[in-house]
Parts: structure tokens; C-alpha cells; sequence
């Protein structure tokens, strides 16, 4: 094929859509959407807990919430950098550490705070393997969204980015499951919402390095 | 003085690059008319770094193809200039890995190409005929009038009897189809 007469076909192309809408854009539609229909599988199925008022009041409870959402954001962030070509992966992970420290001092007061007798009941919780269960159920759908989203980057790390937009679908579903779950501690946070979206961030590095390839 | 040309250079491209996100065709065909020399320095300079072999038109074919597809990542503020070289840096570490090769390419190596003129015709290796043959039926069709008979979106319409947004949708899906595939049609 001649170079020229490929570019006839872009130009023409181009005609259509002058300037493609930002992944920004794209990205955001796909948070909305996926927390639309992961709010709608929770209603359905697991339902807020009934204690939800009274909870909203204790720091616990509080900082679980914040952690999660403040996860989603930094990887929209991050995975949003990495969906250009010019950016390098290792600078642009840094906004990660933001919710990692977070949940990591979490972790570090409570264990000063209470005995140690209770730091075992603390982390197992009640029901750790629904928890960790769930939040995959819940992340299913937003993690389809967000790696759809980010096809129209142009990422050098499609694997990285894929393990990024994991993050973002398991913030997503862990802030759902986090209305539902009566385990508040911070210890409990660490071990099993951690895992939880630590897999999810695997099913994204695994989808994303066959679907963010371009 | 060098580097005060690359630097004008890139402005130019910018300031194209951005009439052409304000509809500006022509700046647009300016653009990428522009580009296409630049990225086969660009790539022929990449190969000679010492990492094998494969066809200079090929990737910078789908290099165009790739910046076309991508130009929603370039940031309007941002030098352009990087944001190509990058894109044709992927193109041609796919491309050689598809060979079979590992490969580890210096960027800074591509950022200092000055344009020169390319005497010869700038043809692929590839068969139009067979790159346009992953392509359905109405696909190929359309993609075939617009870049090799150079019709007119219109023209290829009143053709085919469809209308001008089916011609559209048609090209567009067509070149997102070409790009998945040319990663295919080496093997």
C-alpha cells in the first residue's frame, strides 16, 4: 500500500470526528456506569447494613469508605497517565501511594490503640470470605467498563495498565460492599479488601495485556 | 541552531495538529504529509541502533495508522514532537518483536531526527489488496474508493448507494480493523 494513499483514508477519517473525545471522558462514564450497576447488584442482593446511620459517624467505619474512594481516584489518575505514550510507568504509580499510606497508618493506630488480645478477632472479622467474595462480584461489571474505557489510550505498559484499571473496578466494588460490610477495623481492611482487590487488579493485568495492546 | 529547527519544527506540528482538532483537514493532510518522511528517519535511525530488520514503510504505515487512531492521547499543550516519536518507537519495537526479537530502544535516540527529503516512492512491502482482504465486504469496499481511488466520503456513498455516515462508520471500523491486523499479517 502507498503511504499517500493511506493517508487519504486518514484524512477522510478524520472528517468525521475532528477531535475524538478525551479518555478522560470516557473513563469518567465508565466510574458512573460501573458504580450504577454495582449499586444496583448490591441492592438486589446484599443490601446496606441496617446499623448504616450510626456507622457513618465512627472513624472506622469512615476511613474504610475513604480509603476505598480515594484508591479510585488515584488509579482513574494514574491509569489515565499511562493511557499516553510519553508517559513513564514508574512516575506516574506514585499517586498509588497516596491510598496505600493512608490504610497503612490506619493500620499502624489501630494496632497501637487496642490489645493485642484483639488484634487476631479484629482481622478475621466476621465473615472475611464473603467480603473478599463479594467485592469480586461487585468489580466484575466496572472492571468490563474501565478496561473498555481505556482501549482508546495508547499505553506502553498495557499490562501495567490493565493491573491499574484493576485497582479502579476493585476500589469501585470494595466502596459498594463497603455500605454492606459491619467489619470496620482497619486490620480488616488490610487483609481482606486487600486481597480482594489485589485479585481483581490480576484479572486486569490478564485482560488488559491482550485487550490495551494496540 | 540545531536544536532551535527541531524546536520550530515542533510548533508547526503542534499549531497543525490543533487546527486539525478544530476541523482543519487540510492542516490535517499537512500534518501527516509532514510526518510520514520524519518517521522513516525515524525508524530507519531506530534499525540502524543495531536491532534487526524489517520494512521502514511497513511501520511507519502503521505508525501513521496508530497516530491517526490515538490522537485523542496527544495533549494540546504538550510538545508533539515526543508524543510521535513514542508512538513510532511502540510501532517499531512491536514490529521487530513480532520477529522475534526482545528489543530495548533508547527514546532519546529519536528526538534529535531532522527531515530530509525521501527521493524514492513510499510504498509498503505490504499488498494493498492483502491487508484490505481482512476486511468484510462493505468495509473493504469503502476503505478501497477512499485511499486507493480517492473518493470522496460523498462519492463513495452515491457508489454504494449508502448513505455518507454508513460510508463513515464503515471507514472508521475498516482502519480500527487494519491496525489489529497488520500485528497479525507478519506471522
Amino acid at each position: 500500500m502507498r503511504t499517500d494513499e493511506l493517508i487519504n483514508t486518514l484524512v477522510a477519517d478524520h472528517a468525521v470526528q475532528p477531535r475524538p473525545k478525551p479518555i478522560a471522558h470516557g473513563l469518567v462514564m465508565a466510574i458512573v456506569g460501573g458504580l450504577a450497576i454495582s449499586l444496583a447488584l448490591f441492592s438486589l442482593t446484599l443490601g446496606v447494613r441496617p446499623d448504616i446511620v450510626s456507622a457513618l459517624g465512627t472513624w472506622r467505619y469512615d476511613l474504610k469508605l475513604s480509603v476505598n474512594l480515594v484508591l479510585v481516584i488515584a488509579a482513574a489518575w494514574v491509569a489515565l497517565r499511562l493511557s499516553s505514550p510519553t508517559t513513564t510507568p514508574r512516575s506516574a504509580m506514585r499517586a498509588l501511594l497516596v491510598p496505600a499510606l493512608l490504610l497503612l497508618a490506619a493500620v499502624v493506630y489501630e494496632l497501637v490503640t487496642i490489645p493485642a488480645s484483639a488484634w487476631p478477632s479484629r482481622a478475621m472479622g466476621v465473615n472475611g470470605v464473603l467480603c473478599f467474595a463479594s467485592i469480586i462480584f461487585l468489580s466484575v461489571l466496572p472492571l468490563t467498563a474501565t478496561i473498555y474505557a481505556l482501549r482508546r489510550g495508547a499505553p506502553t505498559s498495557p499490562a501495567m495498565t490493565g493491573a491499574v484499571g484493576g485497582l479502579l473496578a476493585g476500589g469501585l466494588g470494595a466502596t459498594v460492599f463497603a455500605m454492606h460490610c459491619t467489619n470496620d477495623s482497619p486490620l480488616f481492611v488490610a487483609i481482606w479488601y486487600a486481597l480482594a482487590i489485589g485479585l481483581v487488579s490480576m484479572f486486569g493485568v490478564v485482560v488488559g495485556k491482550h485487550a490495551l495492546r494496540w | 541552531m540545531e536544536q532551535q529547527r527541531v524546536h520550530e519544527r515542533d510548533r508547526t506540528w503542534a499549531e497543525w495538529m490543533r487546527a486539525a482538532n478544530a476541523g482543519d483537514e487540510i492542516a490535517y493532510r499537512r500534518l501527516l504529509e509532514a510526518l510520514a518522511p520524519f518517521l522513516g528517519q525515524v525508524v530507519r535511525r531506530g534499525l540502524r541502533s543495531g536491532f534487526g530488520n524489517c520494512d521502514v514503510e511497513d511501520v511507519v504505515q502503521e505508525t501513521l495508522l496508530a497516530i491517526h487512531l490515538k490522537r485523542q492521547t496527544w495533549n494540546e499543550r504538550e510538545a508533539i514532537t515526543p508524543w510521535v516519536t513514542a508512538i513510532a518507537r511502540h510501532k517499531l519495537i512491536d514490529s521487530l518483536r513480532r520477529r522475534g526479537r526482545h528489543v530495548e530502544l533508547p527514546i532519546d535516540d529519536f528526538l534529535e531526527v531532522l527531515p530530509a527529503e525521501i527521493p524514492t516512492e513510499r510504498l509498503s512491502s505490504r499488498d494493498a489488496e492483502r491487508l484490505l482482504s481482512v476486511l468484510s465486504g462493505r468495509q473493504r469496499d469503502v476503505v478501497r474508493a477512499i485511499s486507493i481511488e480517492g473518493m470522496s466520503a460523498r462519492e463513495a456513498a452515491d457508489r454504494f448507494r449508502i448513505s455518507e455516515g454508513a460510508v463513515r462508520v464503515a471507514l472508521h471500523r475498516g482502519l480500527s480493523a487494519l491496525a489489529v491486523s497488520c500485528r497479525d499479517l507478519d506471522q
